[in-house]
């Protein structure tokens, strides 16, 4: 089933285009590698999936039943902020107005445990190590029942155990039928879960075959 | 004669002055709060000069409505209505201008902010020397008239307070989602730029109505003190939102007895009591971390 089909599309701000032309569908099941050099389109790309940008130009196709569980990088958020990593979790759940709050702050709970953070639940997320708030923020997606999984780095800088347990979850995910989009610049340690890969470069967005992205050449091709 | 030992006079006096302190210090710290929260409270503090320059091109276009000027005249006090029509709308616009200068994040935001901040505040000189009644309704006007306030002002002040407070209250969740990460509550599909609107019409609104009654002082110290206040007390979200009004509200009940006592103007009695409650809650912080 097709979550997400750009036809065309231009991606960018009202009369600057950073991405041209762009064709990808986005299927269940998918598990899609994004991968460029920093300030190659990647974070407009993913952007414009959730629905923050709208398109420059062409068309871009969902379902009405698209859920879309979106993990950003955990340093761009507020590290002030008054709230407890089940808070942060619960949040998943907001979306959901009519279901009953027990059960919301329940699904929290579990979502919690499933990457390794009950414990933790009444710690301040601020308190949290990189790492950790990575697999919280994870958490928070997936009680939103998501179909459509997108990820910002979200192995970059974590410890390789807390890397694995997110990879992990994620690969269980794809298994149910849940797509994800991830963004990284280490595809080598996505090598036996990821189905496809796209490679953003000179204002576009290229498939590749996945087998030479998460390979020594595609990485190097990654940093030239 | 102290506040305690006459309350039953001075409550005859000053029902009204007592109860619209109360709402400001009730939901202008909730306002505050979420501010702080989406990282904006130094936009806090140009918007409320910004309403006090809208009064005071009020005041000087005032000559232009011969009904509402011919009513000011008769009766000695503002028209309130009018005023907070110039009061909301500069403060909506500043708070749009703002939001889109931070949106951009081109060049340095501070320093936009400070210098709208000093035009604003030309900008209310400039107007109130113009205007044929400003110099003598600056005092009451711009410093804030809190002893002064009459029944209509406290009609509309708890108007506007009651419907901000509401609208906190009911789209809190989404105001919090958006405040923590947007984006998130972008992809969650929650009505983030409709609720992003009308936060910034009722904010503009309160912060309008409490800068014509209750004046930018208050208004000022009751946006920004109890955030701090509340975020060394709490790591719950529930919890802060809760402390917010409680840290307002403490504030402007203990400055009546102080201001009345000590014959000290209310406002910045208010403040500086929720500055010291801030200082008490920052040193408790330290104190309990260090144990």
């Amino acid at each position: 089933m097709s979550l997400l089909h750009f036809t065309d599309a231009a991606l960018g701000y009202p009369g600057k285009s950073v991405l041209r032309a762009v064709n990808v569908e986005i299927s269940a099941g998918d598990f899609l590698i994004v991968a460029g050099a920093n300030g190659s389109g990647k974070s407009t790309l993913l952007r414009t999936l959730i629905g923050a940008l709208p398109l420059v130009a062409g068309t871009m196709l969902s379902p009405a039943d698209l859920r879309i569980g979106y993990v950003p990088q955990q340093m761009t958020l507020p590290a002030f902020f008054p709230v407890t990593v089940l808070d942060v979790v619960a949040m998943g759940t907001w979306r959901r107005a009519k279901a009953k709050e027990h059960l919301k702050r329940t699904d929290a709970a579990a979502a919690l445990d499933l990457i390794g953070l009950g414990p933790r639940a009444q710690q301040s997320f601020a308190q949290l190590s990189g790492g950790q708030k990575q697999r919280a923020l994870l958490a928070r997606a997936l009680v939103s029942h998501p179909n459509l999984l997108i990820l910002d780095e979200p192995i970059s800088g974590v410890d390789e155990a807390a890397a694995a347990v997110i990879v992990q979850v994620l690969a269980e995910r794809v298994q149910a039928g849940v797509a994800v989009v991830m963004v990284t610049h280490q595809p080598l340690a996505l090598a036996d879960v990821a189905s496809r890969a796209v490679l953003v470069h000179d204002q576009s967005v290229e498939e590749i075959p996945v087998q030479e992205m998460c390979s020594l050449e595609g990485v190097a091709r990654l940093w030239a | 004669m102290g506040l305690i030992e006459n309350f039953a006079l001075y409550w005859e006096m000053f029902a009204t002055s007592f109860l619209a302190s109360l709402l400001v210090g009730v939901v202008l710290p909730q306002i505050g709060g979420m501010m702080y929260l989406r990282r904006e409270s130094f936009v806090g503090i140009a918007v409320p000069q910004f309403a006090a320059a809208g009064v005071a091109l009020g005041l000087y276009l005032l000559p232009q409505f011969s009904g509402l000027q011919e009513s000011f005249l008769e009766h000695g006090h503002p028209p309130l209505d009018y005023l907070l029509v110039f009061a909301a709308g500069a403060a909506c616009l500043s708070m749009w201008l703002f939001s889109w200068v931070l949106r951009r994040q081109s060049g340095e935001p501070g320093a936009f902010l400070a210098g709208a901040f000093a035009t604003a505040a030309a900008l209310a000189i400039v107007f109130l020397d113009a205007a044929p009644a400003g110099n003598n309704l600056a005092e009451t006007v711009l410093r804030g008239a809190v002893l002064l306030l009459d029944h209509h002002g406290l009609w509309l002040l708890g108007g506007v307070c009651m419907a901000a407070f509401l609208f906190v209250l009911l789209a809190r969740r989404t105001l919090l989602a958006t405040a923590f990460d947007r984006d998130n509550a972008i992809a969650m599909r929650l009505p983030v730029a409709t609720l992003e609107l009308l936060q910034m019409m009722l904010f503009g609104l309160v912060i309008g109505a409490g800068v014509m009654t209750v004046g930018p002082i208050l208004v000022f110290g009751l946006l920004f003190l109890p955030p701090l206040a509340a975020a060394a007390l709490t790591k719950s979200l529930r919890a802060f939102q809760f402390l917010l009004s409680i840290c307002g509200a403490l504030a402007v009940f203990i400055a009546w007895p102080l201001s009345i006592d000590a014959d000290l103007p209310y406002g910045p009695s208010a403040v500086i009591t929720a500055a010291a409650l801030t200082l008490l809650a920052l040193t408790l912080k330290r104190l309990l971390r260090r144990d």
